[in-house]
């Protein structure tokens, strides 16, 4: 692989952010984004191109759900995941129809669990963008037919 | 008295003379030779005018021959005649003669009884007695008609010279003057006169108390009434006598038509009017009280009853039958009845207080039950007193019986809903106890939860980091004795916080599990998860002290309330190990048979006397002390274990330890 994926990370705690992080950085090759502002989160989502994103639910400034609606209308091909207390279960799955949550992952987490959840993701979000890529290109080629199309017809008509 | 002298004929004569009824004294030949004063007013002659005659002036001369003769061959006669008065008229009469010798020869006295009086006053006693009948009649609903009626008809056969008789009752003796009138004429018919006018004026007549007497209406009218009077007939004398309601009044064409007697007549037939219509007062008041003491007697809501001090019925109001289905009679035939039907914890109570009130003559209330004749127990209110005589005797007692059957039971339903509100109420001060209880672990377990996580997380990158750092180091690094004991020292860190987390991720999984504020619907749970956690909760109280033994069987999940049942739970295993002073051990025996689960928690502790066993399940009971329990832990575990449809079963015995039993249908699926 070329480029190493970039995972962003969402979370008020600064322990969880270091935690996450720390794991993700010994045990794979992703490059880590964080931040503890939701906020501060979007505006780099609006100017760097990320290839999924993990974030709290609760949070003080924007809840997890408003946030990650907000990477969907900016990036909607990235997987968001969202980490939630036992007690948010509830509302994790409201998010998973609102917005469009690829997972959720429940606190406390497993580092093995987790890691294999974001492969996954990532491994979904690089055969979606192959299959972006290959229906753009299927797009593509369709309208040069359609062009050439028109070109025969204009000749024989 | 001279020698000579006719003794006996001065006697005669003075017999006469003294005599109240008319008599004379005849001489031997039939001749008058004395008169006294009643036989002048009889007959109307004067002494001069009999002087030289016979009786044959008065009789005729057959009638009196015939007389003559009779008395010449007997001693006496005695009958009734007719004789001719002086005027002309003739007068009925009984004639008594006695002849008697004299001195002077025979002579012969006559007594003469005016018969027309006698029979007038025969007459008069008939027709009050007539009118009296009617007058009676009237309280019985006779009409005041048949009361005219009957005068009219007396006075008729008295000979009375009346034109009209009436009655005038005021209506409203005490308010404004209205007069119901009724006035019969002579030889039949009634008289529609309009009264309206009339009736002040009898009113005065009324309010004066003594007759008054209008002898010619066309000399003196001082009512002018003439006018009004001689509509229908040329009136020229009218009388009206009051009596207690009105007036009875009586007019004639003829002037000075009613003389003493017949005004003294006419004043007994308004006597006897105001004889009856006072009795016919007297009888409306008494069919009034009567009314009213019955409406009070036999209302549907009490029965009474009146027992002489034996104890025998003297009066049982006919309501007992829609009570108790015997009818008064029964009581009066067997006065053990009562006493039979009362409910045998009633009996003696009841008896006392008879006896009490036969006694001391005090009022007595009290509450009993009898049997009606379906065999139902019925309450009774009863009200019982004395009725004593003028020597301070009880005579009578009276009881007065309500049935208070229904009201008893809405009373005791109202206390039940009563009783059933402050426990609802009590569970429900528990429940948010609880519910905020779990609100407080969730956010505990909830804040505790994301350090945890980032400890756990970081632990175990901790691990696979050193893991990376051993594998990059080479051997003869690995030779360094500081490095290895720094490597050591990390790894023994490690254990203790991998065991340290793992004990801090239990306690708060248990606890909020335990709260399950995320469940407060039905569950198929494991109830041994549940026993667990509530161990978990109490393990700070039991450890190095209690031991427990798990005796878990093979139990099917059960439909439940997952954190309402734990709290069952909870209690229980709390109760067990506060029960155990020191050392001892709590067993827990779960089994499974018929669709039930049994959840056994046995303690060896203190155990309970059969007192507080009875009482345990009741809201605020409690042995633990002001401030340590609150009395309603088992109560609202047992109200949790009935909304399963379950039950809780105690067995405990003194210094030995207690068993809690809980058992549940596996097949409850919520609802009641």
């Amino acid at each position: 692989m070329a480029d190493a994926e970039t995972v962003l990370i969402v979370d008020d705690e600064e322990m969880v952010l270091t935690s996450l992080s720390s794991f993700l950085m010994l045990e794979t090759d992703y490059e880590i984004v964080t931040f503890l502002s939701p906020a501060e989160a979007v505006d780099y989502v609006k100017d760097n191109p990320i290839d999924l994103v993990i974030s709290d639910y609760l949070m003080p400034e924007m809840d997890g759900i408003s946030f990650l609606g907000q990477v969907r209308d900016l990036r909607p091909e990235v997987p968001r995941i969202l980490l939630t207390g036992y007690a948010d279960k509830e509302n994790a799955i409201k998010g998973i129809n609102e917005v469009g949550l690829y997972q959720y992952i429940e606190k406390p987490w497993d580092n093995d669990n987790l890691h294999l959840i974001i492969r996954n993701g990532l491994e979904k979000q690089r055969l979606m963008k192959s299959l972006q890529t290959k229906i753009q290109e299927i797009n593509k080629a369709y309208s040069d037919l359609r062009g050439i199309q028109q070109e025969i017809l204009k000749t024989f008509a | 008295m001279s020698e000579g002298e006719p003794v006996g004929l001065e006697l005669y004569k003075a017999f006469v003379a003294g005599t109240a009824e008319a008599a004379v004294l005849l001489d031997e030949e039939g001749r008058y030779v004395v008169q006294n004063e009643a036989h002048h007013r009889l007959l109307g002659y004067s002494a001069e005018e009999l002087q030289q005659q016979t009786p044959a002036l008065v009789t005729g001369a057959e009638g009196w021959l015939a007389l003559w003769s009779e008395l010449g061959q007997g001693q006496s006669v005695r009958q009734a005649l007719p004789l001719q008065r002086r005027h002309g008229s003739t007068v009925e009469v009984e004639l008594q003669a006695v002849v008697g010798a004299t001195e002077e020869g025979r002579r012969c006295l006559l007594w003469l009884r005016d018969l027309t009086l006698i029979r007038r006053q025969e007459t008069q006693l008939q027709v009050a007695r007539q009118v009296r009948a009617q007058v009676v009649k009237m309280g019985d609903g006779a009409h005041i008609e048949d009361v005219v009626q009957a005068i009219g008809d007396g006075l008729e056969s008295l000979d009375m010279p009346f034109e009209y008789c009436g009655v005038n009752v005021l209506e409203n003796p005490d308010g404004p003057v209205q007069v119901r009138s009724r006035s019969m004429r002579r030889g039949g018919g009634w008289l529609e006169s309009d009264t309206a006018k009339a009736a002040s004026l009898i009113h005065d007549f009324w309010r004066a108390g003594h007759p008054t007497y209008r002898p010619d209406l066309e000399r003196e009218d001082p009512y002018d009434e003439r006018q009004y009077l001689q509509r229908h007939a040329r009136i020229r004398s009218v009388v009206d006598f009051p009596f207690s309601h009105g007036t009875l009044a009586i007019n004639s064409t003829l002037p000075q038509a009613f003389g003493e007697q017949d005004l003294n007549f006419l004043q007994e037939l308004a006597d006897l009017l105001s004889q009856g219509f006072k009795r016919m007062d007297d009888l409306s008041r008494l069919a009034l009280s009567e009314a009213q003491y019955r409406t009070l007697v036999e209302t549907p809501d009490f029965v009474v009853m009146q027992l002489d001090s034996q104890g025998n019925y003297l009066y049982v109001s006919p309501q007992v039958r829609q009570w108790l289905g015997h009818d008064p009679e029964d009581f009066y035939r067997n006065p053990q009845l009562a006493l039979d039907l009362v409910h045998p914890d009633d009996v003696a109570g009841l008896s006392e207080s008879f006896a009490q009130v036969v006694e001391k003559q005090v009022g007595l209330s009290m509450e009993f039950r009898w049997r009606n004749k379906q065999g139902d127990y019925r309450w009774a209110a009863e009200s019982i007193y004395p009725v004593t005589d003028l020597h301070g005797q009880v005579k009578t007692v009276q009881l007065v019986l309500q049935d208070i059957t229904e009201k008893k039971a809405a009373l005791d339903q109202l206390e039940q809903a009563n009783q059933d509100l402050t426990d609802t109420y009590n569970q429900l001060v528990q429940s948010e106890k609880m519910a905020a209880l779990g609100t407080l672990v969730a956010g505990i377990a909830h804040e505790i939860n994301t350090p945890v996580g980032a400890i756990r997380s970081m632990h175990d990158t901790l691990v696979r980091a050193v893991g990376k750092l051993q594998d990059v180091l080479d051997e003869s690094s690995l030779e360094n004795q500081g490095l290895q004991r720094a490597l050591k020292i990390i790894g023994d860190s490690n254990r203790v916080i991998e065991s340290g987390t793992e004990r801090v991720t239990t306690i708060v999984r248990s606890l909020r599990n335990f709260a399950r504020m995320d469940q407060a619907e039905v569950q198929e749970v494991d109830v041994h998860l549940g026993l667990d956690d509530s161990l978990m909760l109490i393990h700070n109280e039991i450890k190095n002290r209690v031991e427990v033994v798990k005796d878990y069987g093979e139990v099917p999940l059960i439909c439940c309330y997952p954190s309402r049942l734990n709290q069952v739970f909870l209690n229980i295993l709390n109760n067990a190990q506060q029960a155990i002073d020191g050392k001892g051990t709590i067993t827990i025996c779960t089994r499974s048979q018929d669709d039930e689960v049994s959840i056994a928690i046995e303690d060896s502790g203190s155990g309970m006397s059969e007192e507080v066993r009875e009482r345990i399940f009741t809201a605020g009971f409690t042995t633990k002390g002001m401030g340590k329990g609150t009395g309603l832990g088992l109560a609202i575990s047992q109200q949790i274990i009935q909304a399963h449809k379950g039950r809780i079963e105690v067995e405990s015995q003194e210094g030995k330890g207690t068993t809690f039993t809980v058992v549940l249908p596996v097949a409850w699926c919520g609802g009641e």
